[in-house]
C-alpha cells in the first residue's frame, strides 16, 4: 500500500506501523513491551489528527506529517515537563532530545513533581530509585503481560504522581519477583538500575 | 560487545557493560535465543569472574599429603604430562580418563576429547550429562537416532499444548519458561507433571501431582488410554514407526486404575491429559532431570518418546520431544564427542567407518573399544590411575558423596583445570587455573542446537589461561613424547575449522563470520543452509529411517522410605543457583540465597514440630547435613526437596548412587531421609 | 472470557485488609499486582476524606471560596448538587451525608428534590418509582410493541438513525453509528448503560436515574435487543447510591413482571470523573484500573472482556422509547435536550429544552439575566467560558455543548478562581496512563494560581494537552483558553 509521509510516497506492506516509517522518536514503546501511545512523544498528524506512531497501521493513501511546527513545540513542551518534574540525569536518550528541541524547562513555573522521592533499595541487584521515574510503565509490563508474567510490579496511585510500586507495597523479595531484570533492562530512565553500577 | 550467558542451556545472547573491569549491567539484544529477556543469573550473576577464589596460578604437588606449591606453566604442564605418560607406559589408556566440561567451549571440548582418544588412545571421555540427560539422549538415541530437541525454543509460539514433565523450568530454564507461561496466556494450555506446586504447575491448565518416581506409569498409562479410545495417529505410526506391536502388548498393565493407584493421580485427570495430548496438533514436550534422574531415568524418557510417536508428535512444528539442557554447553559437549562411545557428531567409536574418518583426520590409530562412563570411571579407581578434569566438581555433583571422596583419596593422578576452587581442588595433584567465559573465544551450542559465539571481553587474571591453550600445551608435551601429530592452533577459530571439517554434515555451514548477526542451528552442511529447525520432519536418523517404540516397565524407586527414613527426598536447582554453586555462590546471586533451605510440607513440619526457617538435620543412609526447613506447600507431603548447590551443605551427601541400568545416571530423586531437630 | 469481576469482590470485604485484597484477587482470578495497582487506584479503597468537606463545583468556587474551604474539613469532587452550591457532605465512619436543610441525609436516601426538574417528556409529572406509575404514565409500550413483533432490531436502530440521535454523554457521537456496528458483532456481546455523570455542573442523569428509572430501564432495554446484546450492565456512579438502589428494585420489578428480556445488572462505578470515559469504564467493569484504552479498537468492536459493548449515556438511552413512539420525524422536530443549569441564576435546576434554544433563552427560563452575566460556562470541567447568549444549544456548533451544562457567574465572581477549580479538579482526576495529561495538568494548575496570561505558554500547554491519549486531558486547556478569550473580549 501507498502513503504520503512528509509529502514524500512510500510503498509499505500491510501490518506496517507509522513508527516504521516516521523518524519520530519515542519513549514508552519498547519492542519487548506491549506498552504503546503512552507518552506521546512519536504523535505524528494523520490526515490531520494527532496519532501516536508506536500504535498506528499504515493505511492506504493515508497523509501524514512528522515533524510540522506544531508538533515539535509539542514534543519540546512534553520534555520540558519531564525535565521539570524528573530527574532526567540517568537518560542520556531523553536529554539528548531536551537538547535537540532546544527545550526550556525554566520557562514553565514550578509543579510538585518527582524529584524529590527517596530511591528503594530493598534487594541485592537492582535500585528502584523513582525521582527518575517517568512512569512510561514498561517495567510493569516487562514483569507482567510482557515478557515475565511474573506480576511483581503494578502502579502506585494516580496522575503525575503514580508510579511503580510492588504487590502490597512490600520490599521486592517479599513478592514474586525473580529479580531477572528485564525491568531494568527496559527502563528508559535510569529509575532502575543495577546496584554494581552504583558502587562501581 | 556480545557474548553468551555462560548459565543454564538456553543460551541467552548477553552484553555484559564493563566499566574498570568489572560486569557492571548485563543488557540482551534483540536476537534469538532469548529477544531481550533474561533472568536473574544472566542479569546479575556474571560477576563471579572477579571472585577472591579466581585459581591465579598453576599449583602442583607429589602427593595429596604434600602442600600445594606455586608452578609456573612451563613446570605444571611438564609434571602433568610425565605423571600421564607415566601411567600409560605401565598401565595403559584404559588407566586414564579425560572429563572435558560441558561449561567450556565447543573447540575446548574437542580439543580435550581428541587428546584422550588421539594422544592417550583412551576412550574414556565422558561429561557432567551423565548426571543430567544421559537418561533422554539413551531414549533418543535408539528410537529416534538423535539426541536433541527436536523443535527449537520459538516453536513455542507455535505451541498449542505444552505437555511440561519433570521440569521445574520456572527456576532451571527461566527465559524458555516466561515464553512458554506468554503462551499459555495468549490461549495455550499445559499439562504440568510434577509432584512439586512449581513454577510451571502453578501456571499449568492441568497439573498432575505424581508421587516421585511414578512418571513413567503415567506415561504408559496415557499412552494405553489413547490406543484405547482410538486417538492414536494411525497413519503416523503405520508410516514412520516400527516395534509398534511388541510395545501395545507391553502396556497390558497399565490402566488408569493402577496409574491412580501408583501415581496417586486420579484417572480422570490422566485420561484428560491423554486425551488433550492425542487431539491437540501442536502439542510439544518438554522434560528434565525430574524424568531422567532415575534408576528408571531412560525408561521413563523412553515412554515420553513412545507417547510422541503414538501420537504423531515428532517431525511436526510446534511439537516434538524437548529435553531442556542443563548447562550452558551440554549439547555441544556431546556434539564434540565428550562421551565414551562416540567422536564428535555422534559417530560411533565402535564403527569401523566413524573411526577411519577420524584416524584419517587425526593421523593416528584409534582405540575401537568404548571407554567408561564418568559414574563408571570413578568405580574404577584405583585401576583407573588418572584423570583430567576440566571444570567439573564432582564431589558436590556426583550422589553418595563420602564414598566418592573416598575414591578420589585413592586416585594416584588427578589434574583440576577449572577457574574457582571448588570441593574437587583439595584432591587434586595438579591445579590448572583456566579463564573465564569472559575472557576467551569460542562457541557453546544452546539446547536447541544454536552454536553461539562467545567473546573475550577482558584479559584473565593472574597466569590463569584459556582452556583450549592449556589442554593444547599439554597434548603438545604428550604428542612430542609420543612421537604423534598435534597441530599447533593459532587460537579458537582454527580448532573450529577443525571441528567442521570432522563433521561437515552437522557443522560444514557454521563458519564464525556467519555467527555474528546471531547463532546458527546444526544440522547446517552448507554455508548457505539456514541451519535445520525441526528435525526428522522426512525421516528418522535411524537405518530403517524409522522411529523405534521400545517396551518400557515400571520399577520402583531403588530406595523407598522406609520406617527409619519415612521421607523421600528430590534434590534439584533453585533460580538463584547454578550447578555446583562454583559459579554462582562466588556471584552477587549467594547475597539472594545464602544457605540451604530444604523444602518441608506444612504437615509433616507440623508432625514434626518444625517452624519456618528452623535449622534442622536431613539424614540418609549416607550421611546428614544442616538445613533450614522451608515450610511450603511446594511439596507435597513426605517428600521433601533440597536443591544440591550448596558444598558446606551437600544435598549429594545424602543421595544414593544406584544407576539406571542404561545411562547410568544415578537416583538423585528419590533417597530415603528422615528429618531431626537441632537442638 | 468474563471473569468475576475485581471491584464487586473489594466492596464486599470491606473495609479491606492485605488478607482480604488477597482473597479477592485469588476469587477474580488476577495476579495480586493486578489487585493492588487497583486497590491504591480508586478512591474508596485507598480511603476516603472524612469529616465535613465542601463540594468543590464551580458554584462554590464562585462564592467565597476561600472562606468556605477554610471552614470544611476538606473537599469533596462535585457531586451533581451544583443547583444547592455551595453544599457540604459529611463522610464518618458511620457513613456518607449530604448536608441538607439542617440535617443529615445518607447518601442511599438522598434523592435531587423532584421540583428542580422542568420539562414534559423526558421529566415526568412526578417521580416514577413503580411500574405501576410507569405504565400509567404510557411506559413500557415501545418495548412491549418490540417484543410482540411489532418493529424489528434493525427497525429500531433505523428509526434511531432518522432520527438523528447524537450522544447525549458529551461526544455527540450519532448513536446508530455505534448502534449498527455492535448489531453487527458476533455474540456475546454486552450493553453498558454509562451511567457516572461527573462533569462538573451536570445533574442531569442523576435526575433520571432518582426520578425515572423505568424509562432509562426501557431505553436501554430496547438498545440491548436492537443490537443483540446478552446483558445490560448500569454502570452507574458510586456516590450516587439511591439511584442504584432505585434502579435494582425497578429491574426487580420488571423482572419479577416478567419484562426483562435481557439479564440486567447494577455495576457500581469505581468512583472517579474518568470512569465516565468509555474504556476506562470497560476497564474498570473488568477489575481494573480505570485508564482510557488506545483506540481503535473500539468498544463496539473489542469492548467489554474484548466482546462487541455498545456504551451509551443515560440521557440517550432515555430517548429511545421517547423516539420510537413519537416516532423519528415527530421527535427530530422538536428534540428534547436536558440542561443542568445552575449558579447565579434564580431557579438553578434541570430544564429539558428543545435543542437550538439561544443560551440567553435558557438562562432566562431558569430566571437568570444574561446581561447581568459576565459569562456561563457551559459544558463543565471539559468546557468553556462564554458571553455569546445568542448561541444556539446545539451539537457540532462552534461552542462544545458538553453535556449540557450551564453555571452561570454574575458580576462580582472571579472567574479566575472558578477556573482554579476546574484546573484542579482535571488535575485531580487525570489517572497518569499518557504523559501530556498528567503533566500538563498539573502545570496548568500553576499557570493559573499565577494568572499566566502569556499567550505562547497558553498556546504550548493547549497543543500538548491536546495530544493526550483521551478526552479528560485532551480538553483540558479549552477552559482556560476560553476564558483569556473571554477577557480579552470583555
Amino acid at each position: 500500500m501507498r502513503l504520503r509521509v512528509d509529502g514524500k510516497d512510500v510503498e509499505v506492506q500491510e501490518g506496517t506501523l507509522l513508527l516504521q516509517v516516521a523518524r519520530v522518536p519515542t519513549l514508552c514503546h519498547h519492542p519487548h513491551t506491549e506498552t504503546r501511545g503512552l507518552c506521546r512523544i512519536c504523535l505524528v498528524e494523520v490526515n490531520g489528527r494527532l496519532q501516536p506512531a508506536c500504535a498506528t497501521l499504515a493505511q492506504e493513501g493515508m497523509e501524514v506529517k512528522t515533524e510540522t511546527e506544531a508538533l515539535r513545540r509539542l514534543r519540546k513542551t512534553l520534555l520540558e515537563w519531564l525535565a521539570l518534574t524528573t530527574d532526567l540525569s540517568q537518560a542520556p536518550e531523553l536529554l539528548a532530545l531536551l537538547e535537540r528541541y532546544g527545550a526550556e524547562p525554566a520557562r514553565w513555573p514550578e509543579v510538585e513533581g518527582r524529584k524529590e522521592r527517596e530511591a528503594v533499595e530493598d534487594n541485592p541487584f537492582f535500585l528502584r530509585d523513582y525521582a527518575k521515574c517517568v512512569n512510561c510503565r514498561r517495567c510493569v509490563d516487562a514483569c507482567g503481560d510482557g515478557v515475565m508474567g511474573v506480576y511483581a510490579l503494578t502502579l502506585e496511585g494516580r496522575g503525575l504522581l503514580a508510579h511503580p510500586t510492588t504487590p502490597l507495597g512490600r520490599p521486592l523479595p517479599e513478592t514474586p519477583c525473580v529479580f531477572c531484570g528485564n525491568c531494568v533492562q527496559v527502563c528508559p530512565t535510569g529509575a532502575l538500575r543495577p546496584l554494581a553500577l552504583e558502587v562501581a | 560487545m556480545r557474548t553468551t550467558c555462560p548459565y543454564c542451556g538456553v543460551g541467552c545472547q548477553v552484553e555484559p557493560e564493563l566499566k574498570e573491569g568489572r560486569v557492571v549491567r548485563v543488557l540482551a539484544p534483540d536476537i534469538p535465543p532469548n529477544h531481550g529477556a533474561l533472568c536473574v543469573k544472566g542479569r546479575f550473576g556474571l560477576d563471579f569472574p572477579f571472585s577472591g577464589k579466581r585459581l591465579l596460578h598453576p599449583l602442583v604437588r607429589e602427593s595429596l599429603n604434600a602442600p600445594f606449591r606455586r608452578a609456573t606453566w612451563e613446570e605444571a604442564l611438564d609434571f602433568a604430562a610425565e605423571r600421564l605418560l607415566d601411567v600409560l607406559r605401565r598401565k595403559g589408556p584404559e588407566a586414564i580418563a579425560v572429563f572435558p566440561s560441558a561449561k567450556t567451549t565447543n573447540e575446548e571440548v574437542y580439543l580435550a576429547q581428541k587428546l584422550a582418544r588421539a594422544l592417550l588412545g583412551t576412550n574414556n571421555v565422558d561429561h557432567c550429562s551423565r548426571l543430567c540427560h544421559s537418561s533422554s539422549t539413551a531414549a533418543l538415541s535408539r528410537s529416534l537416532g538423535g539426541a536433541s530437541m527436536t523443535n527449537p525454543i520459538e516453536d513455542i509460539w507455535k505451541t498449542d499444548l505444552f505437555l511440561v514433565v519433570g521440569s521445574n523450568t520456572t527456576e532451571t530454564h527461566p527465559v524458555i519458561a516466561a515464553m512458554i507461561k506468554k503462551r499459555v496466556r495468549q490461549g495455550a494450555r499445559m499439562i504440568v507433571v510434577d509432584p512439586r506446586y512449581t513454577g510451571m504447575a502453578e501456571a499449568a491448565t492441568l497439573w498432575l501431582r505424581v508421587r516421585p518416581g511414578t512418571d513413567l506409569f503415567l506415561l504408559n498409562a496415557m499412552a494405553r488410554y489413547i490406543l484405547e479410545a482410538d486417538l492414536w495417529d494411525r497413519a503416523y505410526v503405520e508410516a514412520r514407526t516400527e516395534g509398534f506391536e511388541a510395545w501395545r502388548a507391553s502396556l497390558e498393565e497399565y490402566t488408569l486404575e493402577r496409574a491412580e493407584a501408583v501415581t496417586g493421580v486420579e484417572r480422570e485427570k490422566i485420561a484428560l491429559a491423554a486425551r488433550l495430548y492425542a487431539t491437540t496438533e501442536r502439542a510439544g514436550a518438554y522434560w528434565a532431570m525430574g524424568v531422567t534422574q532415575h534408576t528408571k531415568g531412560t525408561a521413563t524418557a523412553q515412554a515420553l518418546v513412545n507417547l510422541a510417536l503414538l501420537t504423531g508428535k515428532v517431525g511436526k512444528e510446534g511439537a516434538g520431544l524437548n529435553p531442556l539442557r542443563g548447562q550452558n554447553n551440554v549439547q555441544g559437549a556431546g556434539d564434540m564427542g565428550a562421551l565414551p562411545d562416540v567422536y564428535p557428531g555422534y559417530l560411533k567409536v565402535a564403527e569401523e567407518g566413524a573411526r577411519a574418518r577420524f584416524e584419517a583426520l587425526w593421523g593416528v590409530p584409534l582405540n575401537p573399544r568404548p571407554g567408561l562412563r564418568m559414574t563408571e570411571v570413578f568405580e574404577a579407581i584405583p585401576e583407573v590411575e588418572a584423570i583430567y578434569l576440566i571444570g567439573e566438581d564432582p564431589v558436590t555433583s556426583e550422589p553418595y558423596q563420602d564414598h566418592l571422596k573416598a575414591k578420589l583419596a585413592a586416585l594416584p593422578f588427578l589434574i583440576v583445570q577449572d577457574i574457582l576452587e571448588n570441593e574437587t581442588t583439595p584432591f587434586a595433584h595438579v591445579v590448572f587455573p583456566a579463564a573465564s567465559f569472559l575472557e576467551k573465544d569460542g562457541t557453546f551450542t544452546n539446547t536447541d542446537r544454536r552454536v553461539q559465539r562467545v567473546r573475550k571481553l577482558l584479559e584473565p587474571p593472574g597466569e590463569a589461561r584459556p582452556d583450549w591453550w592449556i589442554t593444547q600445551a599439554l597434548g603438545q608435551r604428550l604428542a612430542q613424547a609420543l612421537g604423534r601429530p598435534w597441530p599447533t592452533y593459532p587460537g579458537p577459530g582454527a580448532i573450529w575449522e577443525e571441528v567442521r571439517r570432522a563433521i561437515p554434515e552437522l557443522m560444514g555451514g557454521i563458519a564464525y563470520a556467519r555467527l555474528e548477526a546471531a547463532g546458527v542451528r546444526w544440522p547446517c552442511p552448507r554455508e548457505d543452509h539456514p541451519g535445520e529447525a525441526v528435525l526428522f520432519r522426512e525421516r528418522f536418523n535411524t537405518p530403517t529411517g524409522r522411529a523405534r517404540f521400545h517396551p518400557v516397565d515400571y520399577t520402583p524407586p531403588a530406595e523407598p522410605p522406609s520406617e527409619d527414613y519415612p521421607f523421600t527426598l528430590s534434590t534439584g536447582r533453585v533460580l538463584f543457583h547454578w550447578h555446583g554453586g562454583t559459579l554462582s555462590r562466588n556471584s552477587r546471586l549467594q547475597e539472594a540465597y545464602p544457605e540451604l533451605k530444604v523444602e518441608v510440607n506444612p504437615k509433616d513440619a507440623e508432625r514434626l514440630g518444625l517452624q519456618d526457617g528452623e535449622p534442622i538435620y536431613v539424614v540418609s543412609r549416607r550421611g546428614r547435613i544442616r538445613a533450614r526447613a522451608w515450610v511450603t506447600e511446594r511439596t507435597p507431603e513426605g517428600v521433601v526437596y533440597a536443591p544440591f548447590h550448596f558444598a558446606e551443605a551437600p544435598a549429594n551427601r545424602l543421595t544414593l548412587d544406584a544407576l539406571d541400568p542404561i545411562s547410568r545416571i544415578p537416583e538423585y530423586k528419590v533417597s530415603a531421609v528422615r528429618l531431626e531437630k537441632v537442638d | 472470557m468474563e471473569n468475576p469481576s475485581l471491584l464487586p469482590l473489594l466492596d464486599a470485604r470491606m473495609p479491606l485488609t492485605e488478607e482480604k485484597v488477597a482473597e479477592a484477587a485469588r476469587l477474580a482470578g488476577v495476579p495480586l499486582a493486578q489487585a493492588w495497582g487497583v486497590v491504591r487506584y480508586y478512591p474508596r479503597y485507598r480511603g476516603l476524606p472524612q469529616g465535613r468537606l465542601l463540594v468543590d463545583d464551580p458554584v462554590a468556587r464562585s462564592r467565597g471560596f476561600a472562606r468556605l474551604r477554610e471552614a470544611a474539613d476538606g473537599t469533596y469532587p462535585p457531586l451533581g448538587l451544583e443547583a444547592f452550591s455551595p453544599i457540604h457532605v459529611r463522610f464518618t465512619p458511620e457513613g456518607r451525608f449530604v448536608e441538607w436543610a439542617g440535617g443529615l441525609v445518607p447518601f442511599r436516601d438522598f434523592r435531587l428534590p423532584f421540583a428542580i426538574g422542568h420539562g414534559s417528556r423526558l421529566i415526568p409529572p412526578e417521580p416514577i418509582l413503580s411500574l405501576a406509575q410507569y405504565r400509567a404514565l404510557g411506559g413500557l409500550k415501545a418495548l412491549s410493541a418490540l417484543r410482540q413483533g411489532q418493529g424489528s432490531p434493525d427497525g429500531v436502530i433505523r428509526a434511531v438513525e432518522e432520527a438523528g440521535l447524537l450522544g447525549r454523554g458529551g461526544a455527540a457521537f450519532p448513536a446508530h453509528v455505534k448502534m449498527r456496528a455492535v448489531a453487527k458483532g458476533a455474540s456475546p456481546k454486552y450493553l453498558v448503560v454509562n451511567a457516572d455523570e461527573s462533569e462538573p455542573g451536570n445533574f442531569k442523569d442523576r435526575f433520571l436515574l432518582e426520578h425515572h428509572p423505568f424509562l432509562v430501564l426501557e431505553g436501554a432495554l430496547l438498545a440491548a435487543l436492537a443490537v443483540g446484546a446478552q446483558k445490560v450492565y448500569l454502570y452507574v456512579r458510586e456516590e450516587f447510591e439511591a439511584a442504584q438502589t432505585g434502579l435494582l428494585s425497578a429491574t426487580r420489578e420488571l423482572e419479577e413482571a416478567g419484562l426483562l428480556p435481557v439479564p440486567t445488572e447494577v455495576f457500581r462505578s469505581g468512583g472517579l470523573y474518568i470512569c465516565g470515559e468509555e474504556t476506562a469504564l470497560l476497564e474498570s467493569m473488568e477489575g481494573k484500573r480505570a485508564e482510557p484504552r488506545l483506540k481503535p479498537p473500539f468498544p463496539v468492536e473489542q469492548g467489554l472482556w474484548g466482546r462487541p459493548t455498545l456504551v451509551q449515556n443515560v440521557e440517550t438511552l432515555a430517548n429511545l422509547p421517547l423516539l420510537l413512539q413519537e416516532g423519528p420525524g415527530a421527535w427530530r422536530a422538536r428534540e428534547p435536550k436536558l440542561f443542568s443549569i445552575s449558579g447565579d441564576v434564580a431557579r438553578p435546576g434541570l430544564y429539558e429544552l428543545p435543542l437550538g434554544t439561544p443560551l440567553g433563552e435558557a438562562l432566562r427560563r431558569a430566571g437568570g439575566e444574561p446581561e447581568e452575566l459576565q459569562a456561563v460556562l457551559l459544558g463543565g470541567a471539559a468546557g468553556v467560558f462564554t458571553r455569546d447568549f445568542a448561541f444556539p444549544l446545539r451539537f457540532k456548533e462552534r461552542l462544545p455543548l458538553g453535556a449540557g451544562a450551564l453555571v452561570a457567574f454574575g458580576g462580582g465572581v472571579d472567574l479566575w478562581e472558578v477556573l482554579l477549580g476546574l484546573v484542579h479538579f482535571l488535575k485531580e482526576e487525570s489517572c497518569g496512563k499518557c504523559f501530556p495529561c498528567p503533566l500538563g495538568t498539573a502545570v496548568q494548575v500553576e499557570l493559573v494560581k499565577r494568572r499566566e496570561r502569556n499567550r505562547a505558554l497558553v498556546r504550548d500547554l493547549a497543543e500538548t494537552l491536546r495530544g493526550s491519549l483521551c478526552g479528560l486531558g485532551q480538553s483540558a486547556y479549552w477552559a482556560y483558553q476560553s476564558l483569556l478569550e473571554v477577557e480579552g473580549a470583555a
